[in-house]
């Protein structure tokens, strides 16, 4: 792409979201008793950036959700591993990891919450267990389907098998890791968000429940857009981060 | 003469996961290979000649049987065989230099001498202009290229390739036929074995060609080929005797192919 026209891009993106929001304020005087307009969030968010309440909650949500992610990536590397070098690990467990996914595990959220308390350990735990099917079951393909002529390319070449795992397998899960971050990143975030909204003492999850309990739209629609903005900061990065790992790779 | 650097003598089945029968790919190969020979194996696809050349490499190990090399049983991949596989089987996340260097890596080769030995047959390869490029940056042939100075960085006594050419267009894979009977040539005494269905390029590069049956295979018939070296592979196709040679040679491979394409006839 040419920088012209990539500016051209990000020009139209910021021109959308203007437009956005200016019809929203113009429309809000109808709808401010349910829905606030942007001035109302916006002041909303001064309030919470002057008292400092948000340099005080971002980071609590933002460490709950690394932890749990972390946790998660370990995890369904080991995993992973596990059933990709044993076809009777992996006959046995597969059933039970496809029935994790496709449990709705959000339900599962309060049951968390009983068994580890409201505290930081709570949170990051089930950020993990909702997170960690993402990553395995990427982590998982990329494993079993590393190309064989690769393998006995690097085997000819006199791979032993300490480097063939460095050379060849670790790469291919770098790469598939990688390509499913961005997903995984949004995920861990959401779902500790959402701890945070039904029990917790503090976060932006915790600042939207207050407000809401408190009748205080404006409010928690600046939580919201405060999570928006993060999240699309961390997708940017993300992006970069991709491109630069991934350069072998064909651009998709 | 000296013993054969490569002795075959195998019979070999393969057995699916949750097949209950035995497929018999080879049936009994007898084959001699002596040091600095160049010998190509012809016949029909199915014939197992892909897979005679996995055995030989040590990537798997034949059901009845053995090879040798060099006297000394082949119970797994040896360091002084080569394979040049069909299908590029470079390391994507490696540029080509890395690439070519890693079977030094893996043997412990320090890295500017890595990086010399690397550019040296990058050289010879007409590489030199793509040491940073990655595979899916470099056109089909220079991958082809790359993965064979990847092998023969390390001087493999025996030299496999697994109809390398096969997927190159007709002006490329000249050239770097070329190349590669020009540097088999430079070594001292190695010996290569090319499998390939086409019969051209199995005389025009080699001292002798072999020709296998419709699977399960065997060796039908040993053909020498005395068209003195060095050739042009290019001029050599049109003499007269290299002609004589390909339609005796011809008139057996014709007859195996036609066999396993008769209709009626379980495969």
């Amino acid at each position: 792409m040419r920088a012209w026209t990539r500016g051209l891009i990000v020009l139209a993106d910021v021109a959308t979201v203007a437009a956005i929001i200016a019809i929203w304020q113009a429309a809000g005087a109808r709808t401010a008793s349910y829905l606030s307009r942007p001035s109302d969030i916006a002041s909303a968010i001064k309030v919470w950036l002057t008292n400092s309440t948000l340099l005080g909650y971002i980071p609590v949500t933002l460490e709950e959700a690394a932890l749990g992610m972390v946790i998660a990536l370990v995890a369904a590397t080991v995993l992973a591993a596990l059933l990709a070098s044993s076809s009777y690990a992996a006959e046995l467990l597969e059933p039970f990891m496809a029935l994790g996914n496709a449990l709705p595990r959000i339900a599962l959220a309060p049951l968390f919450l009983l068994i580890f308390g409201t505290e930081l350990k709570s949170k990051v735990i089930f950020v993990a267990t909702a997170v960690v099917f993402i990553p395995f079951f990427s982590i998982f393909r990329a494993l079993t389907t590393v190309d064989k002529d690769i393998l006995n390319n690097a085997r000819c070449l006199g791979a032993r098998r300490l480097w063939i795992i460095r050379d060849v397998y670790v790469p291919a899960v770098t790469s598939s890791v990688v390509a499913s971050l961005r997903v995984t990143v949004a995920f861990s975030l959401l779902t500790a968000i959402l701890a945070e909204y039904l029990a917790s003492q503090a976060g932006i999850g915790y600042e939207i429940q207050q407000a809401q309990n408190n009748s205080q739209a404006n409010y928690a629609m600046a939580g919201v857009v405060i999570i928006a903005i993060i999240a699309v900061a961390i997708d940017m990065a993300l992006r970069l981060l991709e491109r630069r790992a991934l350069v072998w790779r064909d651009p998709s | 003469m000296s013993a054969p650097l490569l002795e075959v003598d195998v019979r070999h089945e393969i057995r699916g996961e949750r097949q209950k029968q035995a497929n018999l790919v080879l049936s009994d190969v007898s084959l001699r290979v002596h040091a600095g020979e160049f010998i190509s194996i012809v016949g029909p696809s199915g014939c197992g000649k892909s897979t005679l050349l996995t055995l030989i490499a040590g990537l798997a190990r034949p059901s009845d049987g053995t090879i040798k090399i060099n006297g000394e049983q082949v119970t797994g991949v040896r360091p002084d065989v080569g394979f040049i596989f069909q299908h590029d089987a470079l390391l994507p996340w490696r540029t080509a230099s890395e690439n070519v260097q890693l079977a030094l890596k893996f043997r412990g080769v320090g890295k500017a001498e890595r990086r010399r030995q690397a550019a040296d047959w990058m050289d010879r390869f007409g590489l030199e202009a793509l040491h940073e490029r990655y595979p899916r940056e470099m056109s089909g042939g220079q991958r082809k290229r790359a993965a064979i100075a990847a092998t023969l960085v390390y001087e493999p006594r025996l030299l496999l390739m697994d109809e390398p050419f096969s997927a190159l267009d007709v002006q490329t894979r000249d050239f770097i036929e070329t190349d590669v009977l020009n540097a088999w040539s430079q070594t001292e005494g190695q010996t290569a074995m090319l499998v390939t269905h086409d019969l051209e390029e199995a005389i025009a590069l080699s001292d002798r060609v072999v020709v296998m049956s419709q699977g399960p295979g065997r060796i039908v018939s040993d053909y020498a080929v005395d068209i003195p070296r060095p050739r042009n592979i290019m001029d050599v196709r049109t003499t007269e005797h290299f002609q004589a040679l390909h339609k005796k040679i011809w008139a057996d491979l014709r007859t195996q192919v036609l066999q396993g394409a008769a209709p009626g006839k379980p495969r």
